[in-house]
């Protein structure tokens, strides 16, 4: 048995672009499971990076409800977002957007510097451990930019669960890599959801991606248009 | 992990261009205002030094009550008798600051060439006691330039001449002696009687360094003393050059037929008790029915050029030292504005992650503050270089009331410089703090999807 850990109740979500009203979201549904491996797609300008934002409380919704492992948050304060951004969400974004000037390790370990309740040496653990999963430990001194693209994803990857989060969330985590990088990437996304049941929810444009997935959401003018399992 | 200011160590270094140009705006502008404090501080040096020493203002004056104003209109009234001087003299004496007291006696005559007279305003001082005022280490320090005479030497130097008398460069030209005593010894003397009205006169004039003068005893009989004169030297004001004559205290008491003194100076070992110093000396003689006036030398009426000059160099140091914080501030938040813009998507980053709109704000302004240090400290160190380049250079200039010209110096002091950096950081912070705030408003995806970098 399975709980929901993500509750997608009807959201809208319009932007002002100069003198039109884009309307990105209308009306959408969506639940994810906790411990499913799901892919958002969908053509360009569809909502799935629209959608992703919302989950992750990096934007609010305009109209709808969005419930993560219980707790509504469509409307929260800024300090609330922040924490359960910490705590309960990892981002992997499609331009890696690791910090240049910290090492991998300390990229890994930037989310946890808000976790008071770890003493240095159980954050330095768990950093370590995260990158043994990412198999990256000997690039733990390295800076991002002496890193290839797929190694640079593989650091936000460990940084992305280093805190144990619900739910990761990746729009377009491979855009910028090439199909076997790719194709390596989906494989440790995929043992991560497995080994450790880390929830993923990723956006993708790639169709060769998605016989991977265990659940592929298609979105279509700002709409839940089908489901493939 | 990197503490937080290594972490902003390491981003300053990720556009070192800019940053070093910033730097290099601050070091820059604070070197300039490190010079200017330096040279505000020597000046006011030597401004204190001639209030001081040479215009003997003192560090603390004293007066009968009113004297100021009336001394010279009623100088029987308004000046202290043998006794009251004495009381002033033991009780400086006996005070731990003072370091030594000098009398003064002040008042108008006429100096005389033997063929023509001419006003003037006599200092008496004794020579003993100005030579201690001439050769004090404070004077000597603030420059030497000043307690040296125009021509000739001061009376305590000059053992053969018992009533040396030193005139301003202006009187001096007025009464055709062009010679001071040093360089007329020996030689014979001018007739009794000169040829006032006709040319022999400039030579016969010129012979001798001889001058008369004429003054009014207190009961009003017309009285006149002999004098040599040994020096002459520069007024500080246009007026006293015509006029100012130093005489020994003596021979003016002589003059005058009397036993009074008009004020009396103290030197103290730190000048920075010249106020309480002034209040316990009044209180002291209040005591003993004395009622007086006590001034110190920041006294607006008692030192008028040096409080003067001072306030106005003062203002125009700090209109200067707020122009260039300005400046500055507005530099640093110009560049901190690009490097805000260029690094949204990290600030996004760092929302994503879980930091708070505040955290993201110290950063930058850790950064900012940081490059403020760097530029105030790299700015101090040019700043101290260019001061010593430039005393060593040993450029010299003429100021009013110096014989000849003293050096330009620049001394740069600790406090004026910290007062000058006092500003900055704190502008600076601000400033940035201003500008990253607007931008933290923006929600998190906004700062993500920002189309920098
Ligand atoms: N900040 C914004 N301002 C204005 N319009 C926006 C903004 N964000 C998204 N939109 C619009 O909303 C619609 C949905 O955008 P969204 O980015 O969610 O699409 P997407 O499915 O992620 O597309 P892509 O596959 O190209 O990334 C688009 O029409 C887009 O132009
Ligand atoms: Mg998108």
């Amino acid at each position: 048995m399975s709980e929901v850990l993500v509750d997608v109740q009807g959201v809208h979500k319009s932007f002002e672009l100069g003198m039109t009203k884009v309307r990105a979201l209308r009306g959408l549904d969506l639940q994810v499971q906790a411990g499913e491996f799901t892919a958002v797609v969908g053509a360009s300008g569809s909502g799935k990076s629209t959608l992703l934002n919302l989950i992750g409380c990096l934007d609010e919704p305009d109209e709808g409800r969005i419930v993560l492992g219980g707790q509504d948050i469509s409307h929260l304060d800024d300090a609330a977002r922040c924490k359960l951004r910490n705590r309960k969400i990892g981002y992997i974004f499609q331009a890696f957007n690791l910090v240049p000037v910290l090492s991998v390790a300390e990229n890994v370990e930037l989310p946890l510097l808000l976790h008071d309740e770890l003493s240095a040496q159980e954050r330095g653990e768990r950093v370590a451990q995260a990158l043994v999963d990412v198999e990256l430990t000997e690039f733990a001194t390295q800076f991002p930019d002496r890193l290839s693209g797929g190694q640079r994803q593989r650091v936000a990857i460990a940084r992305a669960q280093v805190t144990r989060p619900a739910l990761v969330l990746a729009d377009e985590p491979t855009a910028n890599l090439d199909s076997e990088t790719t194709a390596k990437l989906v494989d440790l996304m995929v043992d991560l959801n497995q080994k450790r049941g880390v929830t993923f929810l990723f956006s993708t444009h790639d169709e060769k991606l998605m016989g991977r997935v265990a659940r592929v959401v298609r979105i279509r003018d700002g709409k839940v248009a089908a489901e493939a399992a | 992990m990197k503490s937080a200011w290594a972490f902003a160590f390491a981003n300053l270094r990720r556009n070192r261009k800019r940053n070093l140009a910033t730097v290099a705006a601050i070091a820059f502008g604070y070197a300039g205002l490190v010079l200017l404090g330096g040279y505000a501080v020597r000046i006011e040096r030597f401004l204190k030094a001639n209030a001081v020493f040479i215009q003997h203002a003192n560090h603390v004056a004293v007066w009968v009550q009113g004297g100021l104003d009336n001394a010279a209109a009623e100088p029987d009234k308004y000046q202290f008798d043998k006794a009251q001087t004495d009381t002033i003299l033991a009780w400086a004496k006996g005070d731990k600051r003072v370091e030594r007291a000098t009398r003064y006696l002040r008042g108008f005559g006429m100096a005389g060439n033997a063929c023509a007279t001419r006003p003037a305003n006599l200092l008496g001082i004794d020579p003993q006691e100005h030579a201690a005022l001439l050769q004090h280490p404070e004077l000597l320090e603030a420059s030497p330039e000043l307690a040296r005479p125009a021509q000739g030497q001061w009376a305590y130097q000059v053992k053969d001449a018992p009533r040396g008398v030193a005139l301003a460069a202006g009187l001096q030209k007025v009464l055709q002696k062009p010679k001071v005593f040093d360089e007329v010894r020996g030689r014979p003397p001018a007739p009794t009687v000169l040829d006032c009205d006709t040319p022999k006169a400039v030579e016969q004039l010129a012979a001798d360094a001889d001058i008369q003068i004429v003054g009014q005893t207190y009961d009003g009989t017309l009285n006149a003393v002999d004098g040599q004169m040994v020096a002459s030297f520069h007024a500080a004001e246009p007026i006293a050059e015509d006029t100012a004559m130093i005489v020994p205290l003596a021979s003016l008491q002589t003059l005058y037929a009397t036993e009074r003194i008009t004020y009396v100076g103290l030197l103290l070992h730190d000048s920075a008790d010249a106020g309480q110093v002034a209040l316990d000396l009044k209180a002291a003689l209040a005591a003993k029915d004395m009622k007086t006036d006590t001034y110190t030398y920041a006294d607006q009426t008692w030192a008028p050029y040096y409080v003067g000059t001072m306030a106005f160099l003062g203002s125009m140091v700090g209109f200067i030292t707020m122009l260039v914080t300005a400046v500055l501030v507005f530099t640093v938040a110009g560049a901190m504005t690009l490097a805000i813009l260029e690094r949204l998507r990290e600030f996004g980053t760092w929302r994503a992650l879980g930091f708070e709109r505040g955290h993201v704000v110290g950063l930058l302004v850790r950064e900012s503050l940081l490059v403020s240090l760097i530029g105030l400290a790299v700015g101090l160190a040019i700043g101290l270089c260019a001061a010593f380049a430039i005393n060593s250079g040993g450029f010299r200039f003429s100021p009013p009331g110096v014989a000849g010209s003293i050096q330009l110096l620049i001394t740069p002091a600790v406090w004026a410089c910290a007062a000058q950096a006092m500003l900055l950081p704190p502008g600076i912070m601000v400033a940035t703090w201003w500008v990253v705030r607007g931008q933290m408003r923006k929600k998190p995806v906004d700062l993500l999807n920002a189309a920098t970098a």
